[in-house]
């Protein structure tokens, strides 16, 4: 409401503005005057507002990250982070040198050089030397500039070693869905047409291929029985769609059926290396935890549109798009629980959110990112479901046996972990 | 000299107009004008009314930034109940009022409104014409440009909601109405309304060039050119090159949603459905539509430019500093402009690698824009300032372009991309430097050029105001949103109150940003108010208000040279674009109207001969070749999906390939065959290159003059070897569409027998040709493929056969795929 009103207001000043205005013009006409069309009163104010506004400009310019420091994020937590924000640093003072002369040569001059009377330009029309100085110069500061660039971003870009640990970060509309390998350390085949209520990122296993092709077949039956039930009632285009609809089920079905042949191939071929075979142990889960301090891999996937996985205090950013896996590698440095106490802040997480426009719900595609100790992590994700597990997992199972089961393999695993440490 | 120019025009200016009065109606002389002047102010003032309309949509959505979930009346006001249940913006509309609140002022404000009014008022005036080349296709191009307006505007009532992707609209979220409401009938006016808009843009960017290549004045020459025209010049030649690959990427897009076609789409599962769209790349899509979008940009900025450069100069009482590095540097953006689109794709997915090569060139693009920042500074230093609005709006202008110049290098580097990408700091670098830039270049043109148009003076005073309350609220509202997005603030966002991290700061700083822009926008009735209250009680001006020295000051506003007198067929307008290098030189026309009278019916005269004589010939109607040359274009980034598909193929074994190659081609006028062979590789059935050998197969034989003997029998001789590659960028079922693109390097000659009946050559040349094409092939019979297709074969070098080499080319073949025979009969 008081919005409202402060516009309301706005509005009113805006038309009182005019009517003056219209006011002195009628007055200057009944007095016979024709004014010059910029008075010399009118130069000088605008020059000394070049002055004033100009200062103003760069003085709000300069307060507006000091009063708002609180907006910037935090210290970075992973190790692009730490050569990104350094290398925002180097970029912000070359620019910032180059941002508040150019803006106070502007503002100065022409604040300076209004109209007077009797006064003449000066007749400078160019200067080969001065141009040449000002485009050598600029080019061999961008030069510097890239070249910088450039050694950071292959840094960043660079291919992860073999082995890395690899997690899958899944976007659909509108959330994310987190896969980590399971006991083989290796993410498992997938494929679109296998997702369903069961299956949420279509992983490839034996029984998966088996469920789908079932529940497809019973879809195609049904949609059969429909049409022959329906074909005397419909109408012809309302048949046509039905039959355009049974005939994407058999197209489904065919691929899911060529796939079951490339699969039983591939197991063939590869034996236990076939990348069908990783699925079963995959751990599927709506939350995202990584370790501290370990070299990680995300693969980026997406079900349907673009999706952009953004990783703000990873200073990490990466499109996820449908049809193709994209990547970004980094190391988390530091843990959710030290962030907390360095933002002093106890609700903090760090937050995996969606940056590329996906539909009306876009604006909350979210989820924590918790970075822990290695030890804790290696816990967390023992504790998590396989693939092939899951609906047994449902039921709780005997307390003891888990925990058990649990250091036994913390125990196992601890060695690798450390040796992957930075 | 002027001073004498002017009373006689000016007497026959008045004169011309009471001659041409009676006969004009309402119509020809408002609507169907022909009249550049005319159809400048057409295009200004549809621009305005646009920009209110997006200007609103912002208020509207900047509201539910600050003020998230509060009921506004003034939101409920404009978007009703379905669209602002009890007074809060939805969701879905918000999305819908940000793409088409960016799709108006870029497309619609900023480059048919910019270029569109000053153009057409500039150009004729200031390379001394009497008018543009085409009257007629001036009058259609503004007349598309109105189309696509409405039918943009027309989707806002539609009954899912306008578009609402953002105004890049990527694919699968614009190609699935499953994803999004506004990708339904909502999208599909967006995109025919783009393809109006570009087929006027088109129309429009043509006739700017020919004019100011072939019409301009005696002793106008290119290095005298106002900077304006210069700006205006490269930037019609931009739109040229970039908007029909926009109409490729429409036209795919369209496919895909329409005819099942999978461009884009891949492997995607929505709505509880895996589709049936197989193969695709939605960064295909990006890369099509950046390589107009960045383009696109600089098309908004040139104009701008222009003006300011033409504004400063004369407000400031001194020739603009570094006349000709002005120009060089114009010339090295708009031709950097072309490389540097895959910076708004850094993290795309698309190979690091690629990322590289871009942060080179864009990098390099702040070069020319600093010299053109220090080049203004030093016009301003010592000089003899008048400030009238349009010199405030114009160093305001240098400076909102140095705030986002420098932002720009941030940008341009892919690792500080990463994490400001699709935030913020992304919206605040391109509104400083190309929506407050341009719009405040545009200000500055119309406080300048106004009493040209109007024959009045707008008020000043009102222009201060105008001018002050802009400039604050312009960097109120963006140089906070920086550090909104330095922040982490995502672009496109509804409402932030889902996330505790952008509830402190972040909260304030948007509410500071939508209280400028509430002001700004407010402070706009100003301008629009003096602006239409001065057309009719503006205070009259005198011929050359600002003492410019420009030849548009040089006649009084009232001038009406053109009007009533050109008046082309439909039939003609391909053809005075073509034809005009011959016959549309002329020679001061302001001085000697009734000169310019006679040679305009003695050419209409010529036209119409031509016109017959082309219907007979119908195959080379000249109109066609722009027109190719235009569309093969279109087809040249499709390729840029190679870049990402390359390192894929390259992993399979390739087959060997044999072809047999026969096209159909023009040369001079007669109906030739060319033969060749082909031998390559074919990777993944897709992809193929080669080295080939092609020559002249039937006789082009021509009596010419040899050794002073007249009337030889001459033979043209041609051949040349071709590498070839070749890109399948369809393939459903029997169906393939391919794009084969060859260069042919070699020799041609003339060839005669002399009084001994022995072969000699009278000249030779070098070739180099390019060659693009398109071809559908349909398989059948295994073996056996038909295929058809057209392109059109560039000659690149200059060559004295005295033949015309560069024509269309057409393709109709029979394939044998002996590879599979062969494998089959040795089974
Ligand atoms: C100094 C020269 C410039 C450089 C180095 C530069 C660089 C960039 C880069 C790298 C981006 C992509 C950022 C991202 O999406 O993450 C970008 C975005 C953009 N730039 Fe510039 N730019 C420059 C000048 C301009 C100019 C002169 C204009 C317009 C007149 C402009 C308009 C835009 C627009 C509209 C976008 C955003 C498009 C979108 O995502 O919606 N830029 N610029
Ligand atoms: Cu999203
Ligand atoms: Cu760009």
């Amino acid at each position: 409401m008081t919005t409202l009103l402060i516009f309301a207001v706005i509005v009113l000043a805006f038309l009182v503005v005019m009517r003056l205005h219209r006011v002195s013009d009628l007055a200057a006409a009944l007095r016979g005057e024709r004014e010059e069309l910029i008075p010399e009163k009118d130069n000088r104010t605008s020059g000394r507002l070049m002055w004033v506004i100009g200062a103003i400009y760069l003085v709000f310019f300069t307060w507006v990250p000091i009063h708002f420091k609180s907006v910037f994020l935090p210290p970075p937590a992973s190790t692009q982070g730490v050569w990104i924000d350094a290398m925002y640093h180097f970029n912000w003072i070359m620019l910032g040198i180059v941002f508040y002369a150019t803006n106070i040569a502007l503002f100065y001059f022409s604040g300076k050089y209004f109209h007077r009377p009797g006064k003449k330009a000066f007749w400078y029309p160019h200067n080969n030397r001065l141009e040449l100085l000002w485009t050598a110069i600029p080019a061999m500061v961008l030069i510097v500039v890239i070249i910088y660039g450039l050694s950071v971003w292959n840094k960043i870009t660079a291919a992860p070693a073999p082995g890395t640990m690899a997690v899958e970060v899944y976007a659909k509309q509108f959330d994310w869905t987190i896969r980590y390998p399971g006991k083989d350390k290796q993410l498992g085949a997938t494929d679109f047409r296998l997702i369903n209520g069961d299956n949420p990122l279509g992983i490839v296993t034996g029984n998966s291929v088996k469920t789908r092709l079932a529940e497809l077949q019973a879809d195609l039956e049904k949609a059969e029985a429909d049409l022959v039930a329906q074909a005397e009632v419909q109408p012809q285009d309302q048949l046509a769609k039905m039959e355009e609809h049974i005939s994407h089920i058999r197209r489904q079905r065919e691929g899911i059926m060529n796939l079951e042949t490339l699969m039983k191939e591939d197991i063939a071929v590869n034996g236990g290396n076939s990348t069908y075979l990783h699925g079963a142990d995959d751990q599927v889960t709506k939350e995202f935890h990584l370790p501290q301090n370990v070299d990680v891999e995300l693969l980026i996937r997406s079900q349907d549109v673009i999706h952009s996985a953004y990783l703000p205090h990873m200073r990490a950013q990466m499109n996820a798009v449908p049809g193709m896996v994209t990547r970004i590698h980094l190391v988390p440095t530091i843990t959710t629980d030290s962030m907390r106490e360095v933002t002093n802040n106890p609700e903090f997480d760090y937050i995996l959110l969606c940056n590329k426009v996906c539909g009306i719900s876009h604006y909350n595609m979210q989820m924590p990112l918790t970075v822990e100790k290695p030890g804790a992590f290696k816990v967390w994700t023992i504790l998590l479901p396989t693939f092939e597990n899951r609906a047994k997992a449902d039921e709780p199972a005997p307390a003891d046996t888990v925990k058990t089961q649990v250091a036994a393999e913390a125990k196992a695993d601890s060695t690798t972990t450390e040796m992957k440490q930075h | 000299m002027s001073a004498v120019a002017n009373t006689q025009a000016a007497h026959s200016g008045q004169h011309h107009a009471d001659l041409h009065h009676h006969k004009e109606s309402f119509i020809s002389k408002y609507i169907f004008s022909h009249d550049h002047k005319m159809i400048s102010k057409q295009f200004l003032i549809t621009a305005i009314v646009m920009a209110w309309v997006a200007m609103i949509m912002s208020v509207i959505f900047r509201l539910q930034i600050a003020w998230p979930g509060e009921s506004f009346a003034f939101t409920h006001f404009f978007l009703g109940e379905k669209w602002a249940p009890g007074g809060v913006l939805s969701s879905s509309m918000y999305l819908a009022l940000v793409t088409i609140h960016g799709t108006i002022m870029v497309f619609f404000v900023l480059t048919g409104g910019l270029s569109g009014t000053f153009s057409n008022l500039l150009i004729p005036y200031q390379v001394g014409a009497r008018d543009m080349a085409s009257g007629f296709i001036n009058m259609l191009s503004f007349w598309f440009f109105l189309a696509a307006s409405i039918i943009m505007l027309s989707s806002l009532f539609v009954e899912s909601g306008p578009a609402s992707g953002g105004w890049t609209v990527y694919p699968p979220l614009s190609a699935l109405p499953q994803a999004i409401p506004g990708s339904g009938t909502g999208m599909t006016l967006w995109l025919f309304s783009m393809v109006l808009f570009v087929a006027g843009s088109l129309m429009g960017s043509l006739n700017y060039i020919v004019t100011i290549m072939n019409l301009r004045t005696k002793g106008m020459k290119m290095t005298r050119l106002p900077l304006t025209i210069w700006a205006f010049l490269l930037t019609a030649i931009l739109g040229v090159l970039a908007f029909p690959v926009l109409v490729s990427a429409v036209a795919l897009l369209i496919m895909d949603r329409m005819m099942g076609t999978s461009f884009y789409l891949s492997e995607i599962h929505i709505a509880g459905e895996a589709l049936d769209h197989m193969g695709g790349s939605p960064i295909l899509y990006q890369h099509l539509f950046w390589f107009l979008g960045h383009p696109e940009v600089y098309i908004v900025i040139l104009p701008a430019f222009g003006i300011s450069s033409e504004v400063i100069s004369t407000m400031s009482r001194k020739p603009i500093f570094g006349y000709r590095a002005m120009i060089g540097s114009l010339m090295a953006i708009s031709f950097l402009s072309f490389i540097v689109w895959a910076h708004h794709m850094f993290i795309s997915g698309m190979n690091p690698f690629l990322g590289s090569v871009f942060v080179f060139t864009t990098v390099l693009i702040a070069i020319p824009s600093a010299v053109k920042v220090f080049n203004y500074i030093t016009t301003l230093w010592r000089g003899n300032i008048i400030f009238s609005p349009a010199m405030l709006f114009s160093i305001g202008m240098v400076s909102t372009f140095i705030a986002g110049g420098l932002t720009g290098i941030i940008l341009a580097n892919s690792a500080l991309d990463i994490q400001v990408h699709d935030t913020y700091f992304v919206i605040a670098h391109f509104h400083m430097v190309m929506g407050v830039s341009a719009i405040f270049a545009m200000f500055a043109g119309i406080y300048h050029w106004f009493p040209k148009m109007y024959g009045r003076m707008m008020s000043t005073k009102l222009g201060y105001l105008h001018f002050w309350v802009t400039f604050i609220c312009a960097y109120g509202v963006f140089i906070p949103m920086h550090y909104v997005g330095l922040a982490g603030g995502p672009r496109r966002y509804y409402n932030y109150t889902e996330f505790p991290m952008f509830n402190g700061g972040v909260a304030d700083l948007n509410v500071i940003i939508s209280i400028f822009a509430i002001i700004g926008a407010t402070a706009q009735i100003l301008f629009t108010y003096n602006f239409f209250r001065s057309i009719f009680s503006g205070q009259k001006a005198v011929q050359n208000p600002w003492h410019a020295n420009t030849l548009e000051w040089t006649t009084p506003w009232s001038i009406s040279m053109a009007t009533g007198l050109v008046r082309s067929l439909p039939f003609t307008v391909g053809l005075t674009i073509t034809a005009s290098p011959v016959s549309w030189k002329t020679t001061c026309p302001r001085t000697c109207p009734w000169k310019t009278a006679k040679r305009s019916i003695k050419q209409r005269r010529n036209l119409m001969g031509m016109s017959a004589l082309l219907c007979g010939h119908f195959r080379l109607y000249p109109p066609m070749r722009p027109a190719l040359i235009v569309f093969m274009l279109c087809w040249l980034p499709a390729k840029a999906q190679l870049l990402d598909s390359l390192a894929l193929f390259a992993e399979q074994t390739p087959r060997f390939v044999l072809k047999l190659d026969s096209r159909g081609s023009f040369i001079s006028n007669s109906n030739v065959s060319i033969m060749g062979v082909k031998a390559g590789l074919e990777y993944a059935g897709r992809f193929q290159y080669g080295l080939g050998y092609s020559f002249l197969w039937s006789p082009v034989e021509k009596p010419r003059t040899v050794d002073g003997v007249a009337a030889v029998s001459t033979t043209l001789r041609l051949g040349y070897f071709t590498p070839y590659v070749e890109y399948a960028f369809y393939q459903r079922g029997p169906w393939e569409a391919r794009i084969p693109v060859q260069f042919g390097i070699g020799s041609g000659s003339l060839v005669y027998r002399d009084a001994k009946d022995r072969k000699q050559r009278t000249a030779r040349s070098f070739l180099l040709l390019y060659e693009p094409s398109m071809t559908i092939q349909y398989r059948f019979l295994k073996y056996f493929g038909a295929n058809a297709g057209w392109g059109y074969r560039l000659l690149l070098v200059r060559t004295g056969l005295d033949e015309r080499l560069s024509a269309p080319t057409y393709v109709l073949g029979l394939k044998v795929f002996f590879g599979d025979l062969w494998k089959d009969l040795n089974k």
